[in-house]
């Protein structure tokens, strides 16, 4: 689809927009004024005062300079990167392109270790590679825990980061357990914003810590919004377009699956991981384009066909486990066998069961007559154990 | 008559067996370690060897998992090695081939690391030590500032290269490249994206001094087929703005402008398409895409 299509089709749903807007759907957007592109929307990140675009650059495995040049001049002024990624190669290339914009640009990167102690000459470091004297946002890298968050030593650290000027503002990265993340987030009162994994499929606990988390100021920025890519089945679901419906500019199962995200208005940005002038094309499309019927008719349909072969575990869903009276985690057995039904390949899914603990095992499963765990989004587990058996028994 | 029909069983549940244990070894090789021994030249392996498929490995590294799944990712064992008080994690990929290797190696290699004399090509730092042979390309991080010795990650690289089998050499394709001029260690390699657009699919790239900040950058696609060549060529072209025809030898091409890279020029023969982006000398441009055309000739890699 070409660009002059796409702007067209957003044109023209535009209408739509405004009517949805006024059933409750009410994003905090300011749309920019300098932008070539005429829906290009920002956001207020938390309470940090800051106006960030709706769609944010993941730069995490970008490869070539021009990829992150264009999208900066598209609009786009919320870059991501980390001291970790490609082993600092990312940042050296972010330093490289940002040189000379980087005040118009909303900087974020991230620090790892688990001891708090090199935290601080990470960040140091990642300094000289993005050629800067301060990042925007640094962010805690990667926590799953409400000790971590809280941990008094970490916190120390960023508080020096910022009192230094490193940093302008903290927050923390979490990948699961985001629910209790977010919580302890709000609790510490010190973090200013949330890296958080999100989308269509996470249960609804996670959009309710990230509304208590945004009402309480912090900065949301969402990620992940394409699934987790070690079972991307919206590359075959873009392929459920006929011909006819691409020529039309119908939306694709990724902008329908960052539009989800960027409909909860407690998200402030989304970083998707652009890796091709492709997908930032498609990606920067997403922004100010207003929902319509026909596209959540259309993200309801790829969600649909979705959940009937997929387990929201990777979302961050646990609302199966611990229902098994004898410890099966039936959530495990789905992800094996998602290489199986999304991939096509048994052969995959054989190896992942191998690795499963022995409490997960399917021979467990023939004590029972039927399974009593039940799916709260209405997979189903005997299904699901009735195709383990013929894969894994 | 008994008794041959023991034997006849005998050599039933025999071959039963060997079967079943053929599967097992097939269905499960992934598990199997293949590089990471318990001991490893003075270093004494700290816990059990993990394993990683393109399934999972978004476990173990998260999104950066992304970055080697456009690798061709097979597998990764994962191990930690202890020595004395230092220990270290050791990472080894298994990817598409040594030009997947080699292309996930140049990405991530720090220009101004130290040489490490261990596979193909590495490099070390305190904190990381890179380097790859054959389709694997290999990591190793201390786990803690205290183990951040860079002679003793040398010991360490040295025993893990050693056990890796494949070749030690630089993918033959990388020496497609003209060599006058060329920015040593500038080849890179992609298994899809290449200049970041995913028509292009994968291919090389390589930078050329132009003289003051300028830098000529060098592309050959390799797409499966003459005619995927042509899809790469058109759907490059769709990018170049005011296209003039570009003539080498006997091969048409096209050059014009493109929106980030300057001028670019573009010549398809057979199921190469070769080209350079960021022209500012046009004669030095025609010189290193003439030896190129030149070597894929010699090579008997076109008509």
């Amino acid at each position: 689809m070409s660009f002059s299509s796409r702007r067209n089709f957003l044109r023209s749903g535009a209408a739509l927009g405004a009517g949805i807007a006024a059933t409750g759907f009410t994003p905090r957007r300011i749309f920019a004024q300098n932008s070539s592109f005429k829906r290009i929307a920002f956001r207020q990140l938390g309470s940090t005062g800051e106006k960030v675009s709706e769609i944010g650059f993941g730069a995490m495995n970008t490869r070539d300079d021009e990829l992150l040049e264009a999208a900066i001049d598209m609009g786009i002024n919320y870059v991501d990167t980390a001291w970790v990624y490609m082993k600092g190669v990312n940042e050296e290339m972010v330093g490289r392109v940002i040189k000379g914009k980087r005040d118009k640009l909303f900087l974020t990167t991230k620090a790892i270790s688990k001891n708090p102690d090199e935290l601080m000459g990470q960040m140091e470091m990642s300094l000289k590679r993005l050629q800067t004297d301060h990042v925007d946002l640094m962010l805690f890298h990667v926590t799953n825990s409400r000790e971590q968050i809280l941990n008094n030593d970490v916190m120390k650290v960023f508080e020096n980061a910022r009192k230094k000027g490193m940093c302008r503002f903290v927050g923390v990265s979490t990948h699961e357990n985001q629910a209790e993340v977010l919580d302890a987030a709000v609790e510490s009162k010190f973090w200013e914003a949330v890296l958080v994994g999100y989308n269509y499929f996470s249960p609804p606990e996670v959009g309710k810590a990230i509304e208590n988390a945004r009402n309480a100021g912090l900065g949301i920025i969402g990620m992940k919004n394409l699934l987790n890519p070690a079972s991307w089945p919206w590359k075959e679901l873009d392929d459920i377009r006929t011909d006819k419906q691409k020529e039309d500019g119908k939306v694709t199962a990724a902008q329908a699956l960052i539009k989800w995200v960027l409909e909860d208005r407690h998200v402030d940005t989304t970083i998707p991981g652009i890796t091709s002038f492709e997908q930032l094309r498609d990606d920067v499309a997403v922004m100010g384009m207003p929902m319509s019927f026909g596209k959540r008719r259309s993200l309801i349909r790829y969600g649909e066909a979705l959940r009937g072969n997929y387990c929201c575990g990777v979302a961050g869903c646990t609302g199966c486990q611990e229902q098994c009276p004898k410890g099966v985690c039936v959530n495990n057995l789905n992800r094996c066998l998602s290489y199986a039904n999304s991939y096509g390949s048994i052969e995959l899914a054989r190896e992942n069961y191998a690795q499963l603990p022995r409490t997960s095992k399917i021979d467990i499963c023939d004590d029972c007559d039927e399974c009593v765990v039940r799916c709260i989004n209405g997979l189903d587990l005997n299904e699901t154990i009735r195709r383990a058996r013929e894969l894994f028994a | 008559m008994i008794g041959l029909s023991i034997k006849r069983y005998s050599w039933c549940f025999i071959l039963f067996m060997f079967l079943i244990t053929l599967s097992v070894t097939v269905s499960f090789g992934q598990g199997k370690v293949l590089f990471l021994d318990e001991k490893l030249n003075g270093f004494t392996r700290a816990e059990e060897v993990r394993f990683y498929n393109g399934g999972n490995l978004y476990e173990y590294i998260n999104g950066q998992a992304v970055f080697y799944l456009s690798y061709g990712f097979k597998r990764l064992e994962h191990g930690v090695y202890k020595k004395a008080d230092k220990q270290y994690t050791v990472d080894v990929y298994e990817l598409n081939s040594r030009l997947s290797a080699f292309g996930s190696y140049r990405q991530q290699r720090d220009e101004d690391a130290d040489k490490l004399d261990a596979g193909a090509e590495g490099s070390i730092l305190t904190y990381l030590t890179v380097f790859y042979k054959g389709p694997y390309y290999v990591e190793i991080i201390p786990t803690d500032s205290e183990s951040e010795d860079i002679g003793t990650m040398r010991v360490l690289a040295a025993a893990v290269s050693a056990k890796i089998p494949g070749d030690t050499d630089i993918p033959p394709e990388v020496a497609l490249f003209p060599q006058k001029g060329l920015i040593a260690g500038s080849e890179r390699y992609v298994d899809e994206n290449l200049l970041s657009y995913a028509v292009m699919g994968r291919g090389l790239t390589a930078s050329y001094d132009q003289g003051g900040d300028s830098e000529l950058r060098v592309f050959l696609a390799l797409p499966d087929n003459n005619e995927e060549a042509l899809k790469v060529y058109n759907g490059f072209n769709e990018k170049i703005k005011n296209g003039t025809l570009a003539k080498l030898e006997e091969v048409q091409g096209i050059k014009g402008e493109t929106p980030y890279r300057g001028m670019a020029i573009m010549y398809i023969r057979d199921k190469y398409v070769f080209g350079c982006l960021s022209v500012k000398n046009e004669d030095m441009a025609a010189s290193v895409l003439n030896q190129l055309y030149g070597t894929l000739k010699k090579k008997q890699l076109v008509q």
